[in-house]
């Protein structure tokens, strides 16, 4: 009954904001697997020093049968949903407990990872999917290891103004140089460097107003 | 909180009254380095740093403590050595423009379970003996070349970082491309990619001749730091930095034909047979 009631509101709330719920494992997937037309951005990335590269893959925790990744260069993209969300509310006592749903306005963020197509030992091609449904952060952050040493470097991008989007760069903790080169599918397209934090692929610290 | 007619009665007070007029305004302390601004505000023991007009927290530390600036550039903008704290404190980070953005690079992370000490004692790298423009992070094996902002590591493998590394950062060779690490009962000489070149084994008995007066005079130190209640009181710190000192005083790098060795205790570090072979 509970449910239900859950499932009423929620579909009269879907046709204002619609429900969310955040996903917790990020869906990978391979950079030849995304068309470049649904693609945001296309990034080839040339490392001065070869990364460890061995691919590998098992199938996910995940109930579409989608296959997870391992032990390559990768780009994690996030992405976030405003809308209807619900919280536990709880009235009674220990022996009459009454739980009811309290709906709220939240963000769901996700993820995905994508594994960098190899086309040479130190050229990567990465696409930056979109997701049905989700607005992109419009950042991502590529990660990769070179002799098992972690680095990792964010980026933050826009599809709306324009910029140089071609050039070298190092790594944080590593100092790891690499060149990268974006391409937009529009006329348009901006690419920067962001000065990330470790771990938090939606972050970047110093965001300058749009030009 | 104050309603309006509130505020505006509180305003006409401090009109009125004579002494708010005597008073000049209120200036922060502001340091400009390059297109970097730095502001200390009355009251606070941080500061807040901008960058082209635009607030900048490196790599979202709120709670920044102290800005140095470097000899080093960076299109043109001079590189910053800075110390941040607290919950979303990254330690000792480096500084430095690159396309046009700042960038922040850790070099020396606060210490998740001493984040107290680390907080008072903040580590701004030690100057290596002779080349007083190289900071040695030892716990952090890294070194920082202020001069040319290059923050330099070496292709050791193992545990190279943390209060007992098997391996500890002492120097860097003048030309910057090789590093000294101290081990059990070795120097090993290091290279930025290709692994290690050389190893000097040190002489039987170096531990009692050298190292055990070290670690105790460290203890001392501490202990004392502790009594009077002010001072460095991390023995182990304080023991690092003994070794770096101790390796200053007995040993220096000599250009050999196989490239910067180094020498000491009538010993000199010899190429060994698997360069650049990781186990």
């Amino acid at each position: 009954m509970r449910l239900h009631a859950i499932f009423a509101a929620c579909l009269s709330a879907a046709l204002l904001a619609g429900c969310v719920h955040g996903e917790i494992f990020p869906k990978d997937y391979l950079a030849q697997d995304i068309s470049q037309q649904q693609a945001l951005l296309e990034l080839d990335v040339v490392f001065a020093q070869e990364p460890d590269y061995k691919l590998s893959s098992r199938s996910s925790a995940r109930a579409d049968g989608s296959l997870e990744y391992a032990g390559g260069p990768h780009i994690v993209v996030p992405f976030y949903q405003k809308g209807l969300g619900f919280d536990q509310g709880f009235a009674g006592t220990y022996m009459f407990a009454v739980p009811y749903p309290v709906a709220k306005v939240e963000t769901a963020t996700a993820s995905s990872r994508v594994f960098g197509q190899q086309l040479d030992q130190q050229r990567y091609r990465f696409r930056v999917p979109g997701k049905a449904q989700w607005n992109s952060n419009e950042t991502f952050m590529l990660s990769f290891e070179r002799k098992g040493r972690r680095d990792e470097i964010s980026f933050r991008f826009s599809l709306e103004k324009t910029c140089p989007s071609s050039y070298n760069a190092i790594t944080p903790t590593y100092g790891f140089p690499l060149a990268v080169k974006a391409s937009f599918n529009g006329s348009k397209g901006c690419l920067k460097v962001c000065d990330g934090r470790d771990q938090y692929p939606g972050f970047c610290a110093y965001q300058p107003p749009a030009a | 909180m104050l309603s309006l007619p509130h505020l505006s009665i509180a305003v006409l007070l401090a009109a009125s009254l004579p002494v708010a007029q005597a008073q000049t305004p209120y200036v922060p302390v502001v340091r400009q380095y390059g297109d970097f601004l730095v502001t200390n505000d009355r009251h606070l023991t941080l500061v807040t740093l901008s960058f082209r007009k635009q607030g900048y927290w490196p790599g979202g530390a709120r709670d920044v403590v102290e800005v140095r600036p470097l000899a080093a550039t960076r299109e043109g903008q001079p590189m910053l050595l800075a110390f941040t704290k607290g919950f979303t404190g990254l330690g000792t980070i480096l500084i430095g423009v690159q396309n046009g953005v700042p960038l922040m690079r850790p070099i020396s992370p606060l210490r998740e379970n001493r984040m107290v000490q680390t907080e008072r004692d903040p580590e701004w790298g030690v100057p290596q003996p002779g080349r007083s423009d190289v900071l040695l992070f030892a716990r952090d094996a890294r070194a920082l070349d202020t001069s040319t902002g290059d923050l330099l590591w070496f292709d050791v493998p193992g545990v190279v970082t943390g209060d007992y590394p098997s391996s500890m950062l002492l120097s860097v060779s003048p030309d910057n491309a090789r590093g000294a690490y101290l081990t059990k009962t070795q120097i090993i000489v290091a290279t930025r990619d290709e692994g290690i070149v050389a190893a000097l084994t040190l002489p039987p008995g170096s531990e009692q001749r050298w190292f055990r007066p070290l670690s105790d005079s460290a203890s001392l130190q501490a202990r004392a730091a502790i009594q009077a209640g002010q001072g460095r009181t991390d023995n182990v710190r304080i023991e690092r930095e003994l070794k770096l000192a101790w390796f200053g005083q007995q040993f220096q790098w000599t250009q050999g034909k196989s490239g910067w060795q180094v020498t000491g205790l009538g010993l000199a570090s010899t190429p060994v047979p698997d360069t650049g072979v990781q186990p």
